[in-house]
């Protein structure tokens, strides 16, 4: 018996052809080859893919490019992506193409290409780490003008729409990171990328039908019956440009929907923790440690929010929100994480850790995962302090996609079996970050920021001592009845809470002259300060002014002490001076109990925070009360031109200070200047005299106190 | 050998996995080497082996071995 065909290799070119796939143009195409039904070459003993990948290259011609998807997945899977032998898990058209002599492929993790023809390395070389993001494949094609041919796909299956879908910045999408190894030519190498990931919702579901009519209707799908099933094209401009305009009055166009707010639907698939933690308004700094150390207060979690909250109602903050995977510079904001359990196990299930015993059993922000491990797995993501066997260690990885437990050391060491159970039950979901403000206005615009973060969960000195202080610091000034300067207090996530706050307040960098990062300030030691990485900012005068007259104080430059938040505002295009006060032990660990679970309030040393206390305040005192000398003359000074001016006394404390005579900085300020600062009376006495003489006037008091 | 166990024997040499990694249940989402390539090349083995046609509809909805199974039957291959 003969079987019946569907259609034939010239039927297909033709009607390739006759939808507008023609010479001139690169094609990105999708193909369903079973939707088509069976070639009659195909009966003939010609392979199905050969018939097809034929009739493409009739009807493009050798000398344009034709564009598969190759899609792997690979990073969403957390696994390893190599061009030459990761499979494509989007249908046989785009494996089999991938393997042809002379196709590229793209080093997208996740939403690997491949191509063939002239323009094909152009298309895939120096690709953005965001797959849809502005330069991603699906812009590039845009700018040419590419064809999106389906055969026998659906309109549904037009993967180049989320590029659209990211630009139009729709609201039940966000731009999750992923990280794993890519292999290329010179090596392995670990990689961040960016994919515009769906809310986990059925509502969220992209649903392209009512794009699919409207371009339909408007006759710039153009369609073929082939075999059982159809071929259409449509121009990928005027298909990204419709999509755009229709975008305009819904959002949703491309979704499922109904409409929801996204984090009301992360709401309801993932309720929030909630916690009974209160502060009362007055509370101590003792209190304030006390009530929130045992928060879970990860990066973005209930725990964070919770912390920010109680803050909020006994201070004038405004909590900032932003969005997960808002962009923050070369930063994203990352999704709130949450672990309702994590054990490890022996293989008959019996027990060995949990969180139900202590909390940090968890790697902060570990993957889901369950299964049955092998020791050199297990010691793969088992977390471990070999020098403080006796501790369950702190250990956090919100930037990286890996699961893992931490334990004693000493219990790892017992773990001497072949395999071992896991059962880690985390989840994520887009929610939005919080970084708290507190700004309190001066008479003046100029403004010191004081910053502290809080998203170490479970830990008392670092990072919950600085915030105390900072905390206590804000509602002393705020309860001023009148400021000199102006005063911002931030409290959020590290590292990516001021990177936030930085990149949506652009406008009021100018008006910062110098901020103080505070952490660890309940450690045994005395005082350390970092001074900034400009290290001649007011407060790395005032901070050294007031830190060097402590016994055993550790002065030192920029990032020699620690690496924080400071590193944000110090860095390049910000350059905001940050310095930074701590306590910490000048060799080894900043103090003993560092990121441990003995990181408790019983380890705070409370006199010690006190003593903190009092030095930023006395550092901010000297800002409010100190006189503020300014020069009325330009350039350095013609001292021989100030009639009775004694140059021999004044003139080279004067040439050292006179730079600074700026408003900004103190007469005590001015007298830290040279290699070894001048007396303070030799200061006050030569600025005085040139203050009579008009050269120099005072803010604020006009006069010497 | 019943008619499923012929589908199996024939699938596992199409699709290239061993026959005891599929059985009645067993769907096009759950064989990496399921693709549309080799379903087609394993309804034509089949219509070969068994003496058959599908009909149109019948190709585009077969999801699972015994899917495929009972389309056979419905053809006139033998239980």
């Amino acid at each position: 018996m003969r079987r019946r065909c569907h259609y034939t290799a010239p039927r297909l070119v033709q009607a390739l052809d006759a939808v507008g796939v023609t010479p001139g143009r690169s094609v990105y195409a999708h193909f369903d080859l079973a939707a088509l039904g069976i070639p009659e070459e195909v009966l003939l003993g010609v392979d199905l893919f050969t018939v097809v990948h034929k009739a493409m290259r009739d009807a493009i011609g050798e000398r344009d490019t034709l564009v598969t998807p190759a899609f792997s997945y690979s990073f969403v899977k957390q696994e390893a992506y190599d061009p030459a032998t990761t499979p494509c898990r989007v249908g046989a058209f785009g494996e089999r193409f991938r393997q042809c002599a002379g196709v590229v492929r793209s080093m997208d993790p996740i939403f690997s290409s491949a191509a063939a023809g002239p323009r094909a390395a152009g298309l895939f070389a120096n690709l953005p780490r965001d797959c849809f993001g502005d330069g991603s494949l699906f812009r590039r094609l845009e700018e040419e003008d590419a064809i999106i041919l389906l055969a026998g796909a659906r309109f549904q299956h037009i993967t180049a729409l989320h590029a659209v879908e990211q630009e139009m910045a729709v609201p039940y999408r966000y731009r999750k990171l992923f990280c794993g190894e890519v292999r290329h030519p010179e090596g392995c190498r670990r990689e961040a990328w960016i994919y515009n990931a769906r809310l986990m919702d059925d509502r969220c579901l992209h649903d392209f039908s009512r794009l699919e009519k409207i371009c339909r209707d408007r006759g710039l799908l153009a369609e073929q019956q082939v075999g059982l099933g159809m071929v259409a094209a449509v121009s990928l401009r005027d298909l990204f440009q419709t999509a755009r305009q229709e975008f305009g009055g819904d959002p949703w166009f491309l979704a499922r929907g109904p409409a929801d707010d996204p984090i009301e639907i992360e709401r309801q698939r993932l309720p929030p923790r909630v916690f009974s933690t209160m502060l009362s308004h007055n509370a101590s700094m003792r209190e304030i440690v006390e009530t929130l150390q045992p928060l879970p207060r990860d990066l973005v979690s209930d725990g964070m929010d919770a912390a920010t909250d109680c803050l909020k109602k006994i201070t004038p903050m405004t909590v900032h929100q932003y969005p997960s995977g808002t962009p923050c510079f070369t930063w994203t904001v990352p999704e709130r994480w949450a672990c309702h359990r994590a054990a490890l196990m022996d293989e008959n299930g019996k027990e060995i850790f949990a969180t139900n015993d202590h909390p940090l059993h968890v790697l902060s922000y570990s993957l889901p995962f369950s299964g049955v491990v092998g020791r050199e797995e297990l010691f793969r993501h088992l977390h471990s302090y070999p020098d403080r066997p006796d501790r369950i260690p702190f250990i956090f990885k919100p930037y990286e996609r890996d699961w893992g437990l931490c334990c004693q050391d000493a219990v790892k060491r017992t773990l001497t079996n072949d395999t071992y159970r896991v059962k880690i039950d985390t989840e994520t979901s887009c929610w939005t970050m919080k970084v708290g403000e507190i700004f309190l206005p001066g008479d003046r615009e100029e403004t010191f920021l004081f910053a502290a973060h809080l998203c170490h969960p479970y830990a008392a000195n670092d990072d919950l001592s600085g915030v105390a202080v900072l905390i206590d610091l804000a509602r002393e000034l705020a309860r001023r009845p009148r400021r000199r300067f102006s005063y911002r207090f931030l409290v959020g996530p590290e590292t990516i809470g001021s990177a936030a706050w930085l990149s949506h307040n652009r406008t009021v960098w100018p008006t910062i002259k110098s901020g103080l990062f505070l952490e660890m300030l309940g450690s045994a030691c005395p005082h350390s300060f970092q001074l900034s990485a400009a290290g001649n900012s007011v407060l790395d005068t005032l901070g050294n002014m007031m830190v060097e007259k402590e016994t055993g104080a550790w002065i030192a430059p920029y990032l020699m002490v620690i690496k924080n938040d400071e590193r944000m505002f110090n860095g390049p295009g910000i350059g905001i001076p940050m310095a930074s006060l701590s306590r910490r032990q000048k060799n080894g660990l900043p103090f003993p109990e560092y990121h441990t679970d003995a990181d408790l309030p019983d380890a705070i040393h409370w006199d010690n925070l006190e003593a903190s206390r009092d030095l930023v305040g006395r550092i901010v005192d000297e800002l409010e009360t100190g006189d503020l000398p300014v020069a009325c003359f330009e350039g350095e000074l013609f001292c021989a031109g100030v009639p009775g001016f004694d140059y021999g006394q004044f003139g080279y404390p004067l040439a050292h200070g006179s730079p600074f005579l700026d408003g900004l900085h103190t007469v005590r300020m001015l007298a830290r200047r040279g290699d070894a600062g001048f007396p303070f009376d030799t200061i006050r006495d030569a600025l005085q005299y040139l203050h009579q003489q008009g050269f120099i006037r005072f803010l604020d008091k006009g006069r010497l106190a | 050998m019943n008619i499923t166990q012929n589908i199996i024997h024939i699938a596992a040499q199409i699709l290239g996995v061993p026959p005891t990694a599929l059985d009645a249940g067993t769907t096009r989402e759950q064989i990496a080497q399921w693709d549309s390539v080799r379903n087609l090349n394993l309804i034509l083995a089949i219509e070969q082996q068994l003496g058959i046609e599908f009909g149109d509809q019948e190709i585009m909805a077969m999801a699972s071995i015994g899917e495929i199974a009972a389309a056979a039957v419905k053809r006139g291959a033998a239980e």
